[in-house]
């Protein structure tokens, strides 16, 4: 699931403290950063100010209902290409 | 904003970006940005977004306009001051940072990083970001705060008048046992104000809250969240008929030396002689109700300089009195000379200083100015019946 270009980091990651399972933003470089570690939260900050970074990460939940908690913050499934 | 302020300002950040490259913010009084110093806003911005939220809530209570000192969990600090109108409402909010205040933190940063095996293109991303963040002394940063105050509001102010916002606090917040922690520190402050010498029921139930860290906690969240808490007790004891003066004095002291330890159990001690130290004086502010103004604060003086003999010009000067007439007012209202109360409370302080800290009984008796340490034991087992070993040995409630 890729987030939108736009998208509002803290509230983001404000949600993604509400979920049931652990969520995770993976890009195509190999990077796999757990979002409830606080590191990888300033991390997935500052990759969200590079687009090209941006574009090519996928968020991936481990509870698949918490895909129902971040909808908005996510691209449309014919967005995700 | 104001040309005077903006001049300020101007020559303020010149100067201080000859020691450090430090970033300075302009926001409105919406919280909109309007400037920048930053060649990266967009992403250093994001660090302090995360803290927004404690921030803005912080502004909604303040009730005086102080600095503020936001840090967060990564070590990261900011000091905002605020430019208000003649009728006090908000016109800007002028932020320095972020900066690290410890270099420890920067390093073990770097290896956290290492350990989660991040892309090249990541890795250049944070750390390049990283890098271009200063690594300043707390006391220094604490420094330039005092010194931004000043350019936006033409008024001194104490570091102790500081406004805190811990990281550490953030776990405590979002949990449903900080209510309780609140809620005894709460008690423990007003236990202060009142001058209750029973408050440390309530100060070790602090440690065993977190409030003042816990064993997950770095030694910068301590000493952080320390020095808010003696914030906080200073407010306290003022509140309580401690002179200002005297409090913000006191509260300077404490909080450098907080910044000057290097163990957490030192920074227990500090922190135990802090607010036994607030409690006994404001508890004497409110039992030695006969004393007059000049004299207590003949009083409050000797209690500050007991590791000298204070020339007796010195102190009749600081009254506003001649020699005679104080050496004269000060029997009349105390009962004691003048040497007689030096000395009550060089042998009060040596009591506590055995009790709370493990200093020797050499370095006690050179820092209270007793001259040597045989007559420093003489005069004590005169005051108190033992000498200062068997006294610390027997650690007296």
């Amino acid at each position: 699931m890729k987030l939108n270009p736009n998208v509002n980091v803290v509230a983001f990651l404000q949600d993604v403290s509400t979920c049931k399972g652990q969520v995770f933003f993976s890009t195509q470089e190999g990077d796999l950063l757990n979002l409830s570690s606080t590191l990888s939260q300033y991390v997935f900050a500052v990759i969200t100010a590079k687009p090209e970074l941006l574009e090519t990460g996928q968020i991936v939940c481990t509870e698949p209902s918490d895909a129902t908690v971040l909808n908005a913050y996510l691209m449309g499934e014919d967005e995700n290409g | 904003m104001a040309e005077r302020t903006e001049e300020h300002l101007r020559l303020f950040r010149d100067m201080v970006t000859c020691c450090y490259d430090l970033t300075f913010w302009a926001y409105d009084s919406h919280m909109n940005l309007i400037h920048s110093t930053s060649e990266t806003p967009k992403e250093l911005q994001f660090f302090f977004a995360f803290e927004r939220e404690r921030f803005d809530a912080l502004r909604e209570e303040m009730r005086e306009n102080k600095p503020v000192v936001l840090n967060n969990p990564l070590g990261m600090a900011w000091i905002a001051c605020f430019e208000l109108d003649p009728m006090g409402e908000l016109l800007y909010t002028h932020l320095m940072g972020p900066a690290f205040v410890e270099d420890v933190t920067a390093q073990n940063i770097e290896a956290a990083l290492i350990q989660m095996r991040l892309s090249p293109a990541s890795w250049q991303s944070f750390s390049a970001l990283l890098e271009k963040l200063p690594v300043i002394s707390f006391p220094r940063f604490l420094e330039y705060g005092q010194m931004m105050h000043y350019c936006v509001t033409e008024e001194k102010c104490s570091i102790s008048e500081f406004h805190y916002v811990s990281a550490a606090r953030k776990s405590f917040e979002s949990s449903a046992t900080a209510h309780a922690s609140w809620a005894e520190e709460q008690q423990m402050l007003k236990l202060m104000e009142e001058g209750n010498l029973d408050y440390k029921r309530f100060a070790s139930g602090l440690m065993d809250a977190g409030i003042l860290g816990n064993s997950s906690s770095t030694i910068r969240q301590v000493k952080n969240v320390t020095i808010v808490h003696t914030a906080l007790c200073t407010r306290a004891a003022i509140r309580g008929g401690l002179s200002p003066e005297i409090a913000y004095t006191l509260s300077d002291h404490y909080i450098n030396s907080i910044e000057a330890c290097r163990v957490m159990s030192d920074i227990a001690e500090v922190n135990d002689a802090m607010q036994d130290d607030f409690v006994h004086r404001v508890h004497r502010c409110r039992t030695e109700g006969g004393v007059s103004p000049q004299i207590q604060k003949c009083c409050d003086y000797i209690q500050l300089n007991l590791s000298r003999t204070i020339p007796m010009d010195e102190l009749a000067n600081w009254a506003g009195y001649s020699k005679s007439h104080l050496g004269k007012k000060f029997r009349a209202e105390t009962g004691q000379t003048i040497k007689e109360y030096t000395m009550t409370c060089r042998i009060e302080r040596a009591k506590q200083m055995l009790i709370s800290s493990k200093d020797s009984v050499q370095e006690i008796c050179e820092n209270l100015g007793f001259g040597s340490q045989s007559y420093f034991g003489e005069q004590f087992r005169k005051a108190t019946g033992m000498t200062p070993m068997e006294y610390r040995s027997k650690r007296p409630e």
